[in-house]
């Protein structure tokens, strides 16, 4: 028989993963809850850029026009011309079917970024009708990996994915009935019912959990130990430029010269390449060492299935002479192994080797890591609700109450401001005032109303708490529909009827977490009514007892 | 041709998983309401790891090694979340037989 006594070496793993766990599980959860939304960016932009139905119904632009596109060239180069003619960096999207304009983005000569839309036809800023400023699913994606933090960002969400990967270790180590209890949940069983959640929803998507949790640190490999490049190279850009066989970045001569005439060298590029270019980019602008680079359309469909993605296409060119300076056929496969591995980690992470079928599975299997954190969160609670532990003396009732209140702000508080978000994009007029844009207010808003779920927590008893913030986590989901006919005169028929698969999804996705909610808050009131009653049963015996 | 035979994976890794799943007599015993003699458990065991196989053949011949791989992973965890929730829910049991008749019997009239 197996003995039940745990070894030091298991308690020492057990106390590792649960304060490891509770400390890394708000951010997790946050950093889960993020990516498996973000993993439909596309669809999640798509609802909240509504107008831009209108520029594809009227635009003459044809993005499979040679003649469209170098002309489109010419009018992001001539805005630019104007605004930033001797900056660090022009950077420039052509329109396509999805996203109509053509996405401008720059740095001044001090790398302060800088973004605008033309319209495809005219050449001129997108009016405000035309263009609901908004970061769109993007905004779910920075969270996941740098929580709108930049490189800072990119360390926090580094070193808490670090303490996943010894969660998900030490939780295998610690669980010592991994085949018995494979497919087993006990429901109605209070602290045993969370433990089976726990467990059920991180052994069976084991392989995904390891394998997100290792590939998001894999991608990041270059900020996360860059002493190697550091000691062998100049600059990170050398680096990269040796591992993808391009022209290493040209040193600022700081000699004025005006850059040639973009539109051509472009089409001399998709000429070179054999299919058209999707992104262009000048480097120093101005100077006499400008380069301009030319890349090529990424075709996902194309791709499906490879994990290692072969080069879209790339040439580049000297902007002021007009010299091609280097070409890269489409196809071309990434050299080396240990660089060929780490392109394969990054595309297992991203999810982008097999369309919808792919997303779909990240997304669900994504949401169940964030139930295995969340499980694990509230489990923690639990098992002291039941018998307080006295781990901090005579603060332990206060650590208990800033884990709960922690708790309901970062599980609860997400889900509203991540549907919140939605809200926002409708409600907020399409014109605002303020260096951040629309886009930065939309954001911004977003970290309010989570700031305010934590005040709500914090100022509640914990389970009213988690009650109310689920019932408007419901609300919010259930009545976003109605919010959205009512403001932009969309809604799922609308959708159903103009075959609009996308935003249908995204509705639908949020309809069904509004009914989720509303079947878990259905739950939590069964609980308290029957607490309520057992409370008062034994209120009634103890009175007996004493009359 | 199966091109993206995703839906076939799934049902044929829900199916291993529903079979390994009754290979537990605690599961058996309870869903069943009987016993479970060891052959049935070894049969059992032996049709699930066939179901699984042949699901990572069809996946990888038409996916590749190294995605088809990876697919075949994720669905099976989708497969166990799902036949856990099948073992614990009556009504998420009538529902799934119901939709798998509905789905054999669209096949005849194909």
């Amino acid at each position: 028989m197996q003995s039940t006594e745990k070894t030091p070496f298991r308690q020492a793993m057990s106390a590792l993963h649960t304060w490891g766990s509770l400390i890394a599980g708000w951010m997790l959860f946050v950093i889960f809850v993020t990516g498996s939304i973000g993993v439909f960016d596309e669809p999640v932009s798509h609802w909240m850029q509504p107008e831009r139905a209108s520029i594809l119904s009227t635009m003459d632009y044809d993005p499979d026009s040679a003649t469209d596109r170098q002309a489109a060239v010419g009018k992001a180069q001539a805005y630019l011309q104007q605004v930033e003619p001797n900056g660090h960096l022009w950077f420039a999207t052509l329109p396509d079917l999805e996203d109509p304009a053509i996405k401008l983005f720059w740095q001044d000569a001090d790398e302060n970024p800088h973004q605008a839309k033309l319209h495809p036809d005219s050449g001129e800023i997108l009016p405000a009708s035309m263009d609901r400023g908004t970061e769109g699913g993007h905004h779910f994606v920075h969270m996941h990996f740098e929580l709108h933090s930049g490189t800072l960002g990119i360390w926090i969400v580094g070193f808490f994915t670090l303490l996943m990967l010894v969660a998900l270790i030490s939780g295998v180590i610690i669980h010592r009935r991994i085949f018995k209890d494979f497919f087993t949940f006990r429901a109605r069983k209070g602290q045993r019912s969370w433990l089976d959640a726990h467990n059920a929803s991180g052994v069976l998507t084991l392989p995904f959990q390891l394998m997100i949790a290792f590939t998001g640190l894999a991608v990041f490999v270059s900020v996360y130990m860059p002493a190697a490049i550091f000691a062998h190279y100049n600059s990170p850009e050398a680096f990269f430029a040796e591992v993808f066989e391009r022209p290493a970045p040209r040193e600022m001569t700081h000699e004025a010269a005006p850059v040639a005439n973009l539109g051509q060298m472009f089409a001399k590029a998709e000429q070179a390449m054999g299919k058209p270019g999707q992104f262009i980019r000048v480097e120093h602008p101005g100077d006499s060492s400008a380069t301009f680079t030319v890349f090529g359309l990424f075709d996902a469909e194309a791709l499906q299935g490879r994990l290692v993605l072969p080069s879209s296409g790339m040439a580049e060119f000297d902007a002021v002479s007009s010299q091609q300076r280097h070409i890269e056929a489409p196809g071309a496969e990434p050299q080396g192994a240990a660089f060929r591995t780490q392109r394969a980690m990054r595309t297992l992470h991203f999810a982008n080797f097999g369309g919808y079928t792919v997303r779909w599975l990240y997304f669900l299997l994504g949401m169940t890591g964030a139930v295995m954190i969340a499980s694990g969160s509230i489990l923690f609670m639990v098992k002291r609700r039941q018998r307080a532990l006295n781990e901090f003396g005579n603060a332990t009732p206060r650590v208990y109450r800033t884990v709960d209140v922690l708790n309901v702000a970062a599980i609860s508080g997400l889900l509203i401001a991540c549907v919140g978000y939605l809200w926002i994009n409708r409600l907020l007029p399409l014109e605002v005032a303020g260096r951040a844009g629309r886009a930065g207010w939309e954001v911004g808003l977003f970290f309010a109303l989570w700031a305010i779920t934590l005040l709500h927590s914090a100022l509640r008893p914990v389970n009213q708490a988690w009650r109310e913030q689920l019932l408007g986590f419901a609300a919010l989901c259930l009545l976003l529909p109605f919010v959205n006919a009512f403001t932009v005169g969309e809604h799922l028929l609308t959708y159903l009827t103009e075959r609009n698969w996308r935003a249908a999804g995204v509705e639908l996705t949020i309809i069904s977490f509004g009914l989720l909610a509303l079947k878990a808050l259905q739950k939590l009131r069964r609980k308290a009514a029957a607490n309520k009653s057992q409370t008062a049963s034994v209120k009634i015996e103890q009175a007996g007892v004493r009359g | 041709m199966m091109h993206y035979p995703v839906l076939t994976v799934l049902f044929l890794n829900l199916l291993a998983m529903t079979g390994l799943s009754l290979a537990m007599p605690k599961h058996h015993q309870r869903l069943l309401n009987s016993w479970l003699p060891p052959l049935r458990i070894w049969l059992l065991r032996l049709l699930a790891g066939l179901l699984m196989l042949m699901a990572l053949f069809v996946i990888c011949s038409s996916w590749g090694i190294a995605a088809g791989i990876v697919l075949w992973l994720g669905l099976l965890s989708v497969s166990a979340v799902f036949s856990l929730c099948l073992l614990n829910h009556q009504l998420l049991r009538t529902v799934s037989l119901l939709g798998g008749l509905l789905l054999v019997s669209f096949l005849f009239l194909i």
